[in-house]
C-alpha cells in the first residue's frame, strides 16, 4: 500500500454564529471530518462559516468579507441572499450540507492555489460512516471547553429533610425458605381486608363495578375515588395529607369507615391533592403493613413484580429501588429476596405488600414454582460489576446532596 | 467526547420541552452550560428557546471524578449528535412530555434512536408533565415498550423536572437496573 502523503487540515473559522450552533458545527467537524478540517480563529481561516441571520443585512456581509480580504464564506441563511465570495446555504441546514459546502470551497481553493493539484481532493464521500473518535476539545469551539470556565459554587440546594421512619416496622427476620413458620403469623402477616386499607380496597372495587365515582367516610376528611371513567386513569382526591392516611392506617386507629357512590368527584380545589391510585394503594398498603405479608401472600412462593412501581410518587422504603431492580427481572420468594440481597426481610415483606395492593405482583404458575421449587435461585451474578464502586459513589452524591 | 479517565457521563434525551435542561440543573452541582438559542421551525410553538447543541451539567463525586449530564439537542436535525453524546456513556435518561400530541411514539422514536446504546447500557423514563394530562398511563408506556421488542423491565416514573428528588430517584433506579447488586450508599 503506497502511503498517502500527510495533508495539512483545512482551516475553517466560524463568525457571527451563536455558542450553540458554532458547538453544533465544531462538534460536527471533530465528528466526522476531523482528518481534513481545523477549527481556528477568524484571522487564520481560509473559510468562514457565517450566519447570516446574525448579521443585519448584505452590507455588513460585505463588510465582513471585507474585514478578510480572500476568505471564502460558506453563508448560511433564512433568506434568499447571493454572496459573489462563496456558497450560500439556505436553512434549516444539515451538517452534512454545511461539511460539503466547505469541501467544495476546499476544492476550489485547491484548484485555485496549483491548477494541477498534486493532492487528491477529498470528495468526503463514505467519511461520515468512517469516522473515528473525536479527541477531546483540541480543536473544538470555545463552547467545547467551556465547562472548567463556568464552574461556581455548588447551588443552593433545599435543606435535607430528614428521614422518615421506614414505615416497615422492627420486625426480626424468622422467615426461612423451605421451612415452616413455626410462630404467631400475625408477626409476618397482616390483614389487608379491614382498616383503611380494606375499606378503601372495597370502595374502589365497588366503584369499579358499577362504573361510579365513591368516596370513603369516616376520617377527619374524605377521600374520593375517580375509579378511571372516560379514559382516565383512576385518582383519588382529598384534603388529607399522607401524615393523616398514615395515622389511620394504624391498627388502632379505631375509625369506622363507610363508602358511597357519588355522582362525580367535586371540583378539586388547590388545596385538594390528586393522586394516582395506583399510589394510593402502594402507601395505603405499606402503612398498614409495618414490614409484613397480606394474609394472601405466601413467603415460601415466588413472586414478581410486573413492572416497576412509580417510586417518584410512591413511598419509597429502604433498599427499595435495589428490591424492585431484582424483583422485576425473575421469580423470586420474598425470603430469598431478603437473603440474595442481605436486606431485612421486613423491607421485603412490605415492599411485598404494596405491591400487591397496587396491582404490581405476579404469582408464579405452580408447575413452574415446583419444578423450580429446588434450585437455588441465581439471582444475582456472582462477582460485582466493576463499575460497581463508581455507581455507589454516585449513588451517595445523590442521597447525600439534597 | 469520550468519557476521559475519571470522567463519566450520563446522556439525558427526549423530545423538545420535556425537561432536559431544567432536570439536568435539578441535580447539577454546576450552573448548567446551556447551549440553547432561539427556536426555529416547528419548536418555537413548544418552546421559545430550545436546545440546539447540547446542554451539560456535573456531578462531583470524592477525590475528583465527575459525571457530566449531557443533554441531547431536542431537534431531529441534530441527531448526529446524539451518537457522539452516548459514547462511554453509563446509560440513557428518557423524558418524555404528556402533553404532545403522541408520546407513546416519541418514547418509540428515542428507543429507536438510541438503540444501540441502550442495548449496551440501560434506559429510565420520566414522564414530565402528567399532571395536565394523565394518559398514556404509565401501564400504557410499559405496554407500548413490551409491543415495541423491549422485554426487559424499564423504570417508568411520573417525573417534576424540576425536582431533585424525582431526577434523582431516576437515576438512582438508572445504576440499580444496571446493578441489581448494588447496595445503597445509606444502607
Amino acid at each position: 500500500m503506497r502511503a498517502q502523503p500527510k495533508v495539512e487540515p483545512f482551516r475553517v473559522g466560524i463568525a457571527r454564529m451563536s455558542e450553540s450552533s458554532a458547538a453544533t458545527v465544531g462538534m460536527a467537524i471533530e465528528r466526522f471530518a476531523r482528518d481534513q478540517f481545523a477549527i481556528v480563529s477568524s484571522k487564520l481561516a481560509q473559510v468562514l462559516i457565517v450566519d447570516a441571520d446574525r448579521i443585519i443585512g448584505r452590507e455588513t456581509l460585505q463588510g465582513l468579507s471585507a474585514e478578510h480580504p480572500g476568505i471564502p464564506l460558506v453563508v448560511l441563511s433564512s433568506s434568499e441572499i447571493q454572496t459573489d465570495n462563496g456558497l450560500v446555504l439556505k436553512k434549516p441546514v444539515s451538517i452534512q450540507g454545511v461539511l460539503e459546502a466547505v469541501r467544495n470551497i476546499r476544492a476550489r481553493a485547491a484548484v485555485a492555489a496549483d491548477p494541477a493539484p498534486t493532492q487528491p481532493i477529498d470528495s468526503g464521500a463514505g467519511k461520515i460512516e468512517d469516522a473515528g473518535q473525536p479527541t477531546p476539545a483540541a480543536r473544538a469551539p470555545e463552547q467545547a471547553r467551556k465547562p472548567a470556565a463556568v464552574e461556581h459554587a455548588t447551588p443552593a440546594r433545599k435543606p435535607r429533610i430528614s428521614r422518615e421512619d421506614d414505615c416497615c416496622g422492627d420486625a426480626e427476620d424468622i422467615l426461612v425458605q423451605g421451612r415452616p413458620d413455626k410462630f404467631d403469623r400475625a408477626r409476618t402477616h397482616f390483614d389487608d381486608r379491614s382498616g383503611l386499607l380494606g375499606a378503601f380496597r372495597a370502595a374502589v372495587d365497588h366503584g369499579r363495578v358499577h362504573g361510579k365515582a365513591v368516596t370513603v367516610t369516616g376520617l377527619s376528611d374524605a377521600l374520593y375515588v375517580d375509579a378511571g371513567t372516560a379514559g382516565q386513569p383512576a385518582r383519588v382526591i382529598t384534603r388529607l395529607d399522607d401524615g393523616a392516611l398514615r395515622a389511620a392506617c394504624a391498627p388502632d386507629a379505631g375509625t369506622t369507615l363507610q363508602f358511597y357512590t357519588i355522582a362525580a368527584v367535586p371540583q378539586s380545589s388547590k388545596d385538594w391533592r390528586r393522586i394516582g391510585l395506583e399510589s394510593m394503594l402502594w402507601n395505603l398498603s405499606l402503612w398498614s403493613s409495618q414490614g409484613r405479608l397480606p394474609n394472601a401472600i405466601d413467603a415460601h412462593a415466588r413472586v414478581r413484580l410486573t413492572r416497576w412501581p412509580n417510586f417518584t410518587r410512591c413511598a419509597v422504603t429502604p433498599q427499595a429501588l435495589r428490591i424492585a431492580a431484582l424483583w422485576v427481572t425473575r421469580f423470586l420468594t420474598p425470603i430469598e429476596v431478603a437473603k440474595v440481597l442481605g436486606v431485612p426481610q421486613r423491607y421485603v415483606l412490605a415492599l411485598c405488600a404494596a405491591a400487591d395492593a397496587a396491582g404490581l405482583l405476579e404469582r408464579q404458575a405452580i408447575a413452574a414454582a415446583e419444578s423450580a421449587d429446588t434450585l437455588a435461585p441465581a439471582a444475582l451474578p456472582a462477582a460485582p460489576a466493576p463499575t460497581r464502586g463508581l455507581f455507589r459513589r454516585i449513588l451517595g452524591k445523590l442521597l447525600h446532596a439534597r | 467526547m469520550r468519557a476521559k479517565r475519571n470522567h463519566h457521563k450520563i446522556v439525558f434525551t427526549g423530545p423538545v420541552g420535556a425537561g432536559k435542561t431544567t432536570a439536568i440543573a435539578s441535580i447539577s452541582d454546576i450552573e448548567p452550560v446551556r447551549t440553547d438559542a432561539s427556536a426555529s421551525d416547528m419548536t418555537i410553538k413548544r418552546k421559545n428557546n430550545t436546545t440546539v447543541a447540547m446542554d451539560y451539567g456535573m456531578l462531583r463525586l470524592p477525590g475528583g471524578e465527575k459525571v457530566m449530564l449531557y443533554g441531547t439537542p431536542g431537534q431531529e436535525r441534530f441527531d448526529f449528535m446524539w451518537e457522539i453524546l452516548t459514547e462511554g456513556g453509563i446509560g440513557l435518561v428518557l423524558l418524555l412530555d404528556n402533553t404532545r400530541v403522541q408520546p407513546l411514539q416519541d418514547m418509540r422514536f428515542f428507543l429507536d434512536a438510541f438503540r444501540d446504546f441502550v442495548a449496551r447500557t440501560q434506559v429510565v423514563i420520566g414522564i414530565t408533565h402528567s399532571d395536565e394530562k394523565a394518559t398514556p398511563s404509565l401501564s400504557e408506556y410499559h405496554s407500548a415498550l413490551r409491543a415495541h421488542g423491549i422485554e426487559r423491565p424499564v423504570p417508568i416514573f411520573e417525573a417534576d423536572a424540576r425536582s431533585f428528588d424525582d431526577v434523582s430517584l431516576l437515576v438512582r433506579s438508572l445504576l440499580h437496573s444496571l446493578d441489581p447488586g448494588l447496595e445503597d450508599a445509606d444502607a
